[in-house]
């Protein structure tokens, strides 16, 4: 891993700090540690970690909240890892700006492999086969810079909202089905999660179409998305 | 087809129908006339059948009434209608019960064809018969009466209220009665009327069959010389004129003002000046007991008023006290001879005729002359004529009030009703609501039993005296409830079931009910008492069921509110369980990671961090056990003497905190109480765990010692945090309610005042420090319950 890659563990449960901190040192990666979720945003302006885990039940701060306060703040990886396995609990967490979301007890195998798929759509590939610059609508996206603007005024996208966008533009009039997406932004283990491509298309589209555009993504009801915007051909 | 055959009747002394024949044919239209008071209503009664003759046959058909009466309709001259339903419920008014139940459609066409066929204008037969004129009225209850198909119909009276127009159309409608066949016999007072319209005329005369004659024989004045028995000279029409417009005023004024109309209209007749009215004060004492008061009088000088003020029966009263005694007329052809009324100046005779009425003498008029003398025969007659009128008068005030009673009975149902339908607890509701229903009914006591598996019992009593506890009450009532209750399904019915009790079922999907009413003296149950209870029956049923339907409402809505919390309970167990399942799975998951290799003190750590959080589980799975303990009153205590001081110690120790935030006050002596040392522990340790979790350090723990009257000891625990909430004393004790988000499933508490209540003391949040403080409060020595 180049670099040293910073987790800041949020947490309150010192035995589960404990278990994360040593598996993940003994694995390369920086560990910063919040017990009480009140200096976690301070920490991550301090730290700039590449990713979080947030644990939900927190005696100061709700992780929901934290998930609002972090992702305002920046466009590192969010995993939550939390007892409530219910649904609700899930959408809300990844419509509040988590990635993941990560139900206790949970095995060292899979947390690591969400660590790593959260981290690799944080830190994309070099483009390949598309321009590096694309500009469809009043919208531009540098792939290279990792940048988006939509009518000059700069965006701020996530790590996973910059994949998925990515995957629509490099495929665009195709039927992209929700296991593709899953598979391809998020990894292969995410194949039956379909509430994240609900979750992410919302918050893309959101972000992209201002109200009163034309859809820029098309829901294809049961089958999946459709990216129907006209990608104009730039001099680059 | 109608035939009255040698009828008598008396009442008292006075006989009001004398051997009377005579007899109606199909067809025909028969008029029986006669002066107020001579015996018309009384036979129409016996024809009706509300009164028996003394002697002699009723028959129609050659069958006696006496057997059977069917075929045989009354209207009466009160009509009977329901002023506020319509016209179409008023003819089928009576005819609902025992008879498989109408539709409304079914019920109007029959209606329909009834008036059509009679040519009886009715425009809305959804009008409610209060808006229709008297003719029209007069006619729906014509119509009802026919409803019944009779042959013989009897009309008391029928154009007493009736304008011209309106005597008209009753007049078209008997004729067409008559073409159907049906005999008519119709009761009369006005001559002129039924001159034009009967076929035969009977004349009944002080209780004597004068006349039965053919309209086409006679003329009007032979009618009225029959009625009054005199002479049809000058004289004679113009009291007769008199005492006709005597009795229409009686018709109209007040019942206080009918005796002086009375008094002042005989001293007008007579030519006499003092006339006086008593009454018996009250007829339901004994005759020795009786006195005359008087009610009304005219002419009366002052000392003689003052006399006449009241009297005994008897020699005793005078003249009047000897009438009224004897029911004849008196006479004192010289007052001298007369103790009362010798000290009269200027009263030098004086007569009295006595009121009859139904019930015997209920009063008496006298006169008071200033000439020595007998009265004539016609004074004499034409005085009782007016005692006559007096009675008749006293009788029909009678039976307005006796109207005004049953209103008082309806008036006390319909308030049960407004109580049943209120918002008061049902339970409650009973009684209240049987209590008007009692005093409606005069009766002693009004309850509703109920038949269960375990027996007969009283759901609530409506008792006039407020006396519950009388057993021959109680007992009259279970045997009433038990014979209804015992009969099947189908046979349940409102019946009499011993002179004194009426039993009525309840019919409730159910419950087996019956509502009783019990009268201390069965001479006091009124005819109506048993379709009032009947009535009232039904209302308690729909509002026993309106109450089961609460109840199911009310059980289902705690179940559900239980429900929720146990959810709610399970939810954060779940939660609590997975955080140790979650270290213990990643530790044992990660000493089995093939990527890394661990070195011994690491692995050491994990196992170790394996082995607390296995405690950790045990010691959640334990409390949920003690609190179902708990809860289930299963908690074994092993009580010995343990001391206070240690036990907190080893308790702060065990609790993990730092002994140096812990502050501990005790007393110089050592403090032993007789308990289970670990339980108690327990208690400590959980109380310590709260005040770190909720309040914050340093926590202070203050131990005070019991006094010799009061041996138990106080143990405070109090941390430096905000303290409770307002209102939270009632919930922090409740197992499964932790406060918001903290950890814990909310039983630490609960299981500690679970401990310390086992024990005999109490766990409770003290007001009165600032923070948050909990006090236990633990006896030295347990009272033995069974202690001698």
């Amino acid at each position: 891993m180049s670099d040293e890659t910073c987790v800041l563990i949020i947490e309150d449960d010192r035995n589960i700090v404990d278990l994360l901190r040593a598996n993940l040192t003994v694995r390369g990666f920086r560990v910063v540690v919040s017990t009480d979720g009140s200096d976690a945003v301070a920490l991550a302006e301090r730290e700039r970690p590449d990713m979080a885990l947030v644990d939900l039940t927190l005696p100061v701060l709700e992780g929901f909240e934290l998930c609002r306060q972090l992702r305002a703040q920046s466009a590192m990886g969010i995993i939550v890892i939390s007892a409530r396995g219910q649904e609700g609990d899930k959408v809300r967490a990844l419509n509040l700006g988590a990635d993941d979301y990560l139900t206790k007890p949970f095995g060292i195998e899979e947390l690591l492999a969400r660590i790593h798929a959260t981290l690799r759509r944080a830190r994309p590939a070099p483009v390949s086969g598309v321009s590096k610059i694309v500009k469809f609508a009043d919208v531009v996206v540098d792939f290279e810079a990792s940048s988006v603007t939509k009518a000059g005024v700069s965006l701020r996208l996530t790590a996973t909202e910059f994949s998925l966008l990515r995957e629509f533009v490099e495929n665009p009039g195709k039927l992209l089905s929700h296991n593709h997406l899953l598979r391809q932004v998020w990894g292969p283990g995410y194949a039956t999660e379909v509430e994240y491509t609900r979750v992410y298309v919302r918050r893309l589209r959101s972000k992209l179409e201002a109200p009163g555009d034309e859809h820029l993504i098309v829901t294809e009801p049961r089958r999946g998305y459709r990216f129907v915007a006209v990608i104009a051909p730039t001099d680059m | 087809m109608l035939e009255v055959r040698n009828v008598s009747k008396s009442f008292g002394p006075r006989r009001v129908i004398d051997g009377v024949t005579f007899g109606v044919d199909a067809g025909e239209l028969v008029a029986l006339v006669g002066e107020n008071g001579a015996g018309k209503t009384t036979l129409v009664n016996c024809i009706a059948g509300t009164l028996d003759p003394d002697d002699g046959e009723i028959a129609i058909d050659g069958t006696s009434l006496r057997d059977f009466r069917r075929g045989l309709a009354v209207v009466w001259q009160d009509l009977a209608l329901c002023d506020n339903l319509d016209v179409t419920s008023n003819l089928f008014l009576g005819r609902e019960r025992g008879r498989p139940v109408l539709d409304e459609g079914e019920m109007r066409r029959v209606a329909g064809q009834l008036v059509d066929e009679l040519g009886i204008d009715i425009p809305d037969f959804r009008m409610p018969v209060g808006y229709l004129s008297g003719g029209q009225r007069q006619s729906i209850a014509i119509a009802r009466a026919l409803l019944a198909d009779p042959r013989v119909l009897v009309l008391d009276e029928p154009s007493a209220a009736l304008g011209l127009t309106e005597t008209a159309v009753l007049e078209r409608l008997l004729r067409r009665l008559r073409s159907k066949g049906v005999a008519v016999l119709l009761i009369s007072h006005r001559v002129e009327q039924v001159f034009s319209l009967a076929d035969r005329i009977v004349v009944l005369r002080r209780g004597k069959l004068v006349a039965d004659v053919a309209t086409r024989d006679v003329r009007p004045e032979d009618i009225i010389g029959f009625i009054s028995g005199t002479e049809t000279d000058s004289v004679a029409r113009k009291q007769l004129r008199q005492l006709r417009s005597l009795a229409d005023q009686l018709a109209e004024v007040e019942p206080s003002e009918s005796l002086p109309l009375i008094v002042s209209a005989l001293s007008n007749s007579l030519g006499v000046e003092r006339v006086c009215v008593h009454l018996v004060d009250d007829l339901t004492k004994a005759a020795s007991d009786r006195v005359l008061i008087r009610r009304a009088a005219v002419g009366l000088p002052a000392d003689l008023f003052a006399v006449l003020y009241e009297l005994p029966l008897g020699r005793a009263g005078g003249v009047a006290g000897e009438a009224a005694e004897s029911g004849r007329v008196a006479t004192v052809q010289d007052t001298s001879e007369d103790w009362l009324l010798r000290s009269i100046p200027n009263v030098l005779s004086a007569w009295a005729v006595p009121i009859v009425g139904v019930h015997g003498v209920l009063g008496v008029i006298s006169s008071y002359l200033n000439g020595y003398g007998m009265p004539s025969p016609e004074q004499i007659e034409l005085a009782l004529l007016h005692a006559n009128l007096a009675a008749v008068t006293i009788e029909r005030n009678r039976l307005l009030s006796e109207v005004t009673r049953r209103n008082r009975v309806l008036e006390s149902l319909r308030a049960m009703l407004e109580i049943l339908a209120g918002p008061a607890q049902l339970s409650d509701g009973f009684g209240t609501a049987l209590l008007p229903l009692c005093r409606g009914l005069g009766a002693r006591q009004v309850a509703l039993c109920e038949q269960s598996i375990d027996g007969l019992s009283v759901l609530a009593r409506g008792d006039d005296r407020r006396r519950t506890n009388d057993s021959l009450v109680e007992k009259a009532i279970e045997q009433a409830a038990e014979i209804i209750l015992e009969l099947s399904d189908g046979q349940r019915r409102a019946m009499i079931t011993a002179p004194g009790s009426i039993g009525v079922p309840v019919s409730t999907v159910d419950r087996q009910l019956a509502l009783i009413a019990y009268w201390d003296d069965s001479e006091s149950m009124s005819r109506d008492a048993l379709d009032l209870l009947d009535d009232a029956a039904r209302s308690l049923a729909l509002s026993v069921e309106r109450g089961m339907i609460e109840e199911a409402h009310n059980e289902s809505y705690t179940l559900r509110r239980s429900n929720e919390i146990q959810r709610d309970f399970l939810y954060r167990l779940s939660h609590e369980l997975r955080t140790p399942l979650t270290a213990i799975h990643g530790y044992a998951d990660t000493l089995r990671q093939t990527d890394v290799t661990w070195d011994a003190a690491a692995q050491d750590q994990f196992l170790a961090r394996i082995l607390s959080e296995s405690a950790r589980m045990n010691r959640l799975v334990g409390d949920l056990l003690d609190n179902s303990a708990i809860e289930n009153g299963g908690l074994r205590l092993q009580q010995d003497w343990s001391d206070i001081g240690p036990l907190i110690a080893e308790a702060v120790s065990c609790s993990g905190l730092d002994p140096s935030a812990v502050h501990i006050d005790l007393p110089r002596e050592s403090i032993a109480v007789w308990a289970d040392h670990d339980r108690i522990e327990q208690v400590f340790v959980n109380l310590l765990n709260n005040a770190q979790r909720h309040g914050s350090t340093p926590i202070s723990v203050r131990v005070c010692p019991g006094s010799p009257t009061a041996p138990q000891i106080e143990i405070h625990f109090t941390d430096s945090g905000s303290g409770f909430l307002p209102g939270a004393a009632g919930r922090v004790f409740q197992p499964y309610v932790s406060s918001g988000r903290s950890a814990g499933a909310g039983l630490g508490l609960a299981i500690a005042r679970g401990i310390v209540e086992a024990h005999g003391g109490s766990l409770e949040i003290d007001g009165s420090v600032v923070g948050g403080s909990l006090v236990v409060r633990l006896p030295v020595e347990q009272i033995e319950e069974a202690a001698p």
